[in-house]
């Protein structure tokens, strides 16, 4: 199976207005889902300018961006993606 | 946990940093809370203009204004940047309450929910001291007129259906420094307030807002005035990327220079250690550190007869601004940390010229996409020492002393030395023990955001 590329923006604006509570989101997820999910960081995915300002942080699960990105909203997308139920591990 | 209030305070000052940088801030400072809550736009209060009325009222404090102070209502945003041109508007008190963000949330009371169940056990009845809740038609109800919120009723209910409500600014102030008014409005006593910010992280509103000096420090870099930042050693935990990429972040911003509080720091600590074993020698009894400006304010203002037990040694931002004007004499300096009471001390030191908070150097660094982790660190004259760097944790602070300690005291001399990790209404009434001589203890250190400076309200991790 194909693996999942999750990109988190830690540019600085996504990182101020969100991002810095994602920096630890690959230890957050569940065992199961090792291998499957390829959690990477970047510096800026150029969504953040003009109004995009009011829709950081953004997260890519795969080609979807998931705005307004928290650790439960982008877990909630990578199950999406994987076509599975969210393990309640991974909001805990 | 994401706080909405915080992204929309940052969100803001990212917009009104890119709006100074187009050069256009004038033309279009009155359109950013338009821009921000367009008309059909979803909105956060009661409209689209409570919203944006809401967003002017902050703009007015990132501009360095009380909201406490604005006479006329139909005054723009572009009259204050006018009027900051002649002469910046007076720093004095380093936070405000704007009211029109002020919910004027409801007084601490004890509700019944519609968990209640009217249940055959009652306790939340059989138990409450005042006989102030009965149950009937099956449901619980409180008299308030008789209730003393004691609690008790919340606690022994089984379906959990007594909650709580509270005036978040006025649960979180140590020093009951904030009130609602006869508006019912939050407001701060400034005899009292001691500036830990406390309220300004409760407020769910985010409507206790810091008084900036973002616009004016901005207008100095672009005006090609040689400025010194004097960064917090907290600096450490706020951005991806390590003090020296951080630096050179901060240099490409226009600063001159750039020098590690913590270098300030180390001289505290020298000094520190020297003035309490002279203390000892003499009999003067407890200690305590001098380097958190919001606990300084607290013995001040509320404590005034433990001033004497309050360590003389100057505090590492007067330090390391010190060595910022030795470095270059003709610079300003520019403090930047988590802190809100070090703008009201920043008052106090002849040195410091501006405060700059580090969410508000995020939102630069936001608005200019600078990415410190991107960037080519920056060489440092001379790391300061790993205990000093400490120093924005709680404990740092200790550690640092003892270890200037060493050897210095008389090998029958026992060091008692205690910590209040946070200052609240629990730790301020055991620091008046404290002050009574009633807690034993030769050197008292205080810190008072939890878990040191990187905590500090200001933080990008608070
Ligand atoms: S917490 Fe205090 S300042 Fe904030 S909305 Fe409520 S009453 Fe107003
Ligand atoms: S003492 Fe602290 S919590 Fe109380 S009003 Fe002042 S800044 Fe706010
Ligand atoms: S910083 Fe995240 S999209 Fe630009």
């Amino acid at each position: 199976m194909d693996t999942i590329p999750v990109k988190v923006c830690i540019g600085t604006t996504c990182y101020l207005l969100g991002a810095s509570k994602l920096v630890d989101l690959e230890n957050r997820l569940p065992a199961a889902w090792k291998g499957r999910v390829d959690v990477s960081g970047c510096t800026c995915l150029d969504l953040c300018d003009a109004n995009g300002v009011c829709n950081a942080p953004f997260v890519k699960v795969g080609e979807t961006v998931v705005p307004h990105a928290t650790p439960a909203t982008v877990v909630a997308a990578i199950a999406d993606a994987l076509g599975e139920p969210i393990p309640p591990e991974a909001l805990a | 946990m994401t706080n909405g209030a915080e992204i929309i305070r940052r969100e803001l000052m990212i917009r009104l940093v890119r709006a100074f940088d187009a050069g256009n801030l004038a033309e279009t400072i009155d359109r950013i809370p338009v821009e921000m809550r367009p008309r059909d736009a979803p909105f956060s209060r009661s409209s689209v203009w409570h919203d944006r009325a809401v967003l002017k009222y902050r703009i007015m404090a990132l501009l360095g204004f009380s909201c406490e102070n604005e006479t006329d209502e139909a005054r723009t945003l572009r009259s204050y940047l006018e009027e900051m041109r002649e002469a910046p508007p007076p720093r004095g008190d380093p936070i405000t309450v704007c009211s029109a963000g002020c919910d004027g949330c409801r007084d601490r009371a004890f509700m019944v929910t519609d968990n209640c169940r009217g249940c055959f056990a009652r306790p939340c009845e059989w138990n409450c001291p005042k006989k102030a809740v009965t149950v009937t038609r099956g449901r619980s109800t409180i008299d308030e007129s008789a209730c003393v919120r004691c609690g008790k009723c919340a606690q022994v209910c089984p379906y959990k259906a007594i909650v709580e409500v509270s005036v978040p600014c006025e649960a979180a102030c140590p020093v009951g420094a904030i009130r609602k008014d006869a508006h019912g409005h939050a407001r701060i006593d400034f005899a009292k307030c001691i500036f830990c910010g406390a309220c300004f992280r409760a407020c769910p509103f985010s409507a206790v807002m810091e008084k900036s000096q973002l616009v004016q420090l901005l207008g100095a870099l672009r005006a090609g005035e040689k400025l010194t930042a004097v960064v917090a050693p907290a600096a450490a935990w706020q951005f991806p990327g390590s003090v020296e990429q951080l630096f050179a972040a901060i240099r490409a911003l226009g600063f001159d220079d750039v020098i590690e509080v913590a270098r300030g720091a180390e001289m505290t600590t020298e000094h520190e250690a020297r003035e309490f074993v002279e203390r000892q020698k003499e009999g003067k009894g407890i200690m305590t550190t001098s380097c958190c400006p919001a606990w300084v304010n607290l013995v001040r203002k509320h404590l005034p007869a433990f001033l004497p037990h309050v360590s003389d040694t100057p505090s590492p931002m007067a330090y390391a601004a010190r060595i910022a004007k030795e470095r270059r004499p003709d610079n300003r300096v520019v403090f930047v940390g988590p802190c809100i009471a070090k703008r009201d001390e920043a008052l106090r030191r002849e040195n410091v010229d501006f405060v700059l908070s580090f969410e508000e150097l995020g939102a630069v660094f936001a608005a200019r996409k600078i990415a410190p982790v991107a960037l080519e660190p920056a060489k440092l004259d001379r790391p300061a020492r790993e205990d000093a760097r400490n120093y924005a944790k709680s404990c740092g602070v200790t550690a640092s002393v003892l270890e200037g300690l060493k050897g210095e005291l008389p090998p029958d001399f026992k060091l008692d030395s205690r910590f209040v990790d946070g200052l609240d209404r629990k730790s301020v009434a055991m620091i008046r023990l404290y002050a009574a001589g009633k807690l034993p203890g030769n050197f008292l250190e205080v810190m008072s955001c939890k878990g040191g400076c990187v905590g500090g309200p200001c933080s990008l991790h608070s």
